[in-house]
């Protein structure tokens, strides 16, 4: 499909990860004094990468051309998201949201969409300025 | 007269990084025999619809109130964008290469 | 509906902060009351809370369409403080025992300052939160332009 390209199927997975990342620090935060809570973690760059790397053989080893296949598409939409939350804590009420880790995730993830955002849309605007012939 | 189907001169991989067409460009590669510019016209209808049927759904989630990712939406219009433009502008060169055909005296 | 209801998990902490606020004022302005309407002197009331549907919401996370339905933070219940009430030795109050002592409430008000604070800041945390993810849902528009 026209618009489909690794770029944006890689865009797509990272908004939608940072997305949840940022729901769940919003939880964490809304929970962060409630006993017996344990603070929710999103992590999707590591399934990211782990599905790349499969296409990555001895055989390109070095190179990025795996990249520009289009069986990346597919590895890149296999890639999940994963939830965990901690099971230790060592406050008294069993509760441990670290506020201030909360504090840099809901930074990184605000400015990390920001720029994936960027991203997307140049990318989709490039490709109408080649479609209507530079105009 | 008719028009006699174009062979592309483009080749496998030409198309195939553009992105759009993978089944021409693979078949390009592998039997050598260019992409029909019939299947490549056909292949960006397609899309158009599919796009816009996707775009169908997303405005009844997003007019029920039951949507929650607007990134998806928004990045499902622009491809919508992008798929309608490319066949308006298919089109429009379609009827410009008639006209020079029409044009050339005989 | 669920209509972008990542915005209630921000929204129940606030309300829950909140809420903590107006126990910890009632707390104090009851800090010397000895006789409430069943006779009894005044308890130190606390708040419990507990998380809402974290389970379907680990669900939700893990789907990337996943609709959050409703999570965050809720206040379960208030309850009372069972700890000892403070006898003061008044013989003339009307509110006296047979010894001689009067039973004040529990109220430490050091304490509920602590909470207080405690509550105020994580309620500006919560407002944080909410304005991240305004600014994340608004930059999405821009998608396209």
């Amino acid at each position: 499909m026209i618009g489909d390209s690794i770029t944006s199927a890689l865009y797509q997975k990272a908004l939608d990860g940072t997305w949840q990342r940022q729901k769940a620090t919003s939880n964490n935060i809304a929970n962060s004094e409630t006993p017996g809570y344990k603070a929710i973690k999103v992590n999707f760059e590591d399934s990211l990468k782990a599905e790349i790397n499969k296409l990555q053989t001895t055989a390109n080893a070095g190179s990025t051309s795996f990249l520009d296949k289009m069986e990346s598409i597919q590895s890149i939409d296999n890639s999940n998201i994963n939830v965990y939350q901690g099971a230790t804590s060592s406050r008294l009420d069993q509760n441990n949201v670290d506020m201030e880790s909360e504090n840099i995730d809901m930074t990184k993830s605000v400015l990390q969409y920001n720029y994936l955002v960027r991203g997307v849309s140049d990318s989709y605007s490039r490709l109408k300025y080649a479609i209507n012939g530079g105009k | 007269m008719f028009i006699v189907p174009m062979t592309s001169i483009i080749g496998g991989a030409g198309i195939g990084t553009v992105g759009g067409n993978a089944v021409n460009a693979a078949a390009a590669v592998d039997t050598g025999v260019a992409g029909d510019f019939k299947n490549i016209l056909q292949d960006t209808i397609n899309n158009v619809e599919q796009t816009e049927a996707v775009t169908k759904v997303d405005a009844y989630n997003l007019s029920i109130g039951n949507m929650d990712d607007m990134h998806t939406m928004m990045i499902n219009t622009a491809k919508a964008d992008v798929a309608l433009q490319t066949m308006v502008q298919l089109r429009n060169k379609v009827l410009e290469s008639y006209q020079a055909v029409m044009n050339t005296g005989l | 509906m669920s209509f972008l209801s990542s915005f209630n998990i921000s929204g129940s902490g606030m309300t829950a902060q909140k809420y903590r606020l107006d126990i910890v004022a009632q707390n104090i302005a009851n800090a010397q009351v000895t006789r409430t309407e069943d006779g009894e002197p005044y308890r130190r009331k606390m708040t419990v809370l507990s998380s809402v549907n974290t389970g379907t919401f680990l669900d939700a996370l893990k789907t990337a369409t996943g609709v959050v339905q409703k999570a965050g933070v809720q206040v379960e219940a208030v309850i009372e403080d069972e700890s000892a009430l403070v006898p003061v030795y008044d013989p003339t109050h009307p509110d006296a025992n047979a010894e001689g002592y009067v039973m004040y409430p529990n109220v430490n008000t050091a304490q509920e300052m602590t909470d207080a604070m405690g509550a105020s800041r994580a309620y500006e945390a919560n407002v944080t939160a909410f304005n991240a993810t305004k600014s994340i849902v608004l930059k999405a528009l821009e998608i396209g332009r």
